[in-house]
């Protein structure tokens, strides 16, 4: 097969490779890739992405403190020259957070006051272990980060992971000391979200854009999407915590709207992975099941 | 004990040549696991590791041969978290298009070269979108791998006077 050029370049007494160990390197990778889809969750394929994730997290470590560094002292000389109209935009929102606190403060007592009437038993605390982003997906369409926190700090696949804005992804590798973790935006991220207004439950799922999508879990969900609502976890399937703050809806297709996140990817640098053991009653009534899949 | 003494230099000698560009690879494969959020983030991290397949598999491809280059390939699917085989079967692909032009493109001059990075660059992003499709069951967005493989192409003519240095400095393929 001769494409390029018009004229063969003859080098005197040059060796052409041989084409054969490459033709069957490519289909044993072609090959790998079938059956590794296959079989994602084979212990084989299990075992050596955890030993990779362990085995590179303290390289990367050690190359992404200087870089977070570097990128930090840039995002300070911007800070620079928005710092009024910052400082003007914080004022305001603190103003609007202390009446969010007295009207937290006073629920809170409402909701103390109403569990001792009913004899309720609160459901179990959330803990949460900090890490720090060593790495992310460098490819067009692999959206994780590697966090520097393993099963060892108590991490366990599906854990989800937030940062001080909301839900980042969850957990799909947990190494002996560091993990990775899946994005929302991922192809392959699937999480169930409640829909706040318009009282639906949905699948949010990653396209690979900023912007994941939502499918309806029932036919005529639609109808009472705005613009604007509130997109928090629903807490389906016992993997994810329920009322984790995803994003606010923004699309203008009410069949399958999109979802602009809280959390900013391009910023996040720590992050926090979330302990929490589901109560016994809301496991019995899960309807739906979140796979973690392959990564 | 002469013989056994030359096949060891021998073995030698083929993996102090295997080392630039699988060296160059490797950092390439890392500096996409780092978070460098070039340009805040604005833009991909380039994906040297095409570049470096692409160039020696035109100026001497027995320097970088086919195990190698899955070898790169396949750490580069783990540490991303790529679907396995997918970057090593794009490398690959690019090697195997440009060992089927090599009688076109052996000695060609630096815009040549250029098309020829930037047509196999090309099928190896048409194979991350085609694989990222087909493992998620839907259709994938066509720009990210457009915007990171064109920029990637972009870096190939400074790039490809660095490699040249470093294949000149061990003597170009045998000839």
């Amino acid at each position: 097969m001769l494409v390029i050029g018009e004229e063969k370049r003859v080098g005197l007494g040059r060796r052409a490779p041989s084409r054969f160990l490459t033709l069957a390197c490519l289909v044993a990778s072609v090959v790998l890739l079938v059956f590794s889809q296959y079989a994602a969750e084979a212990s084989v394929f299990k075992k050596a992405r955890q030993s990779v994730v362990d085995a590179s997290a303290p390289v990367l470590e050690f190359f992404s403190a200087p870089i977070e560094a570097v990128n930090g002292a840039i995002g300070q000389v911007g800070d620079y020259f928005a710092v009024i109209a910052e400082n003007r935009q914080l004022r305001d929102e603190n103003a609007a957070l202390r009446a969010w606190r007295d009207e937290a403060l006073r629920l809170r007592e409402d909701i103390a006051r109403y569990e001792r009437v009913l004899n309720m038993t609160a459901p179990p605390e959330a803990t949460f272990i900090d890490a720090r982003v060593v790495g992310e997906g460098g490819g067009p369409y692999d959206h994780a980060f590697l966090v520097n926190a393993g099963r060892k700090d108590g991490v366990e696949e599906g854990s989800a992971v937030i940062d001080d804005l909301g839900l980042v992804g969850y957990v799909i590798t947990a190494g002996e000391n560091a993990s990775r973790v899946l994005l929302l935006t991922d192809f392959a991220s699937s999480v169930p979200v409640f829909i706040e207004g318009a009282d639906e439950q949905a699948i949010l799922g990653g396209r690979g854009g900023r912007r994941p999508e939502l499918t309806f879990l029932a036919a005529s969900s639609a109808e009472e999407i705005v613009d604007g609502q509130r997109v928090v976890t629903s807490g389906k399937g016992g993997v994810l915590p329920r009322g984790l703050p995803v994003g606010l809806i923004d699309g203008a297709d009410r069949d399958r709207p999109r979802v602009a996140l809280f959390s900013d990817f391009d910023r996040t640098t720590t992050v926090r992975v979330i302990r929490y053991q589901f109560p016994d009653e809301a496991e019995s009534t899960a309807p739906t099941v979140v796979r973690p899949p392959s990564g | 004990m002469t013989a056994s003494r030359a096949e060891t230099s021998g073995v030698a000698a083929q993996f102090s040549s295997v080392l630039p560009p699988a060296a160059l690879s490797l950092a390439g494969v890392v500096a996409l696991a780092l978070p460098l959020r070039l340009f805040e983030a604005a833009a991909p991290t380039p994906i040297l590791p095409l570049l470096v397949v692409y160039h020696w598999s035109a100026s001497a491809p027995d320097r970088f041969p086919a195990p190698a280059i899955l070898a790169i390939g396949l750490l580069q699917d783990f540490l991303l978290g790529a679907p396995l085989g997918q970057f090593a079967a794009a490398y690959l692909a690019i090697r195997w298009l440009t060992l089927t032009q090599s009688d076109f493109l052996y000695g060609r001059d630096g815009g040549a070269m250029w098309a020829g990075a930037a047509a196999t660059a090309a099928v190896a992003g048409a194979i991350l979108w085609l694989t990222t499709s087909l493992t998620a069951g839907g259709f994938a967005p066509v720009w990210p791998a457009v915007a990171q493989i064109g920029l990637t192409v972009l870096f190939y003519p400074p790039l490809s006077r660095l490699f040249d240095r470093i294949i000149g400095a061990r003597g170009r393929e045998a000839i």
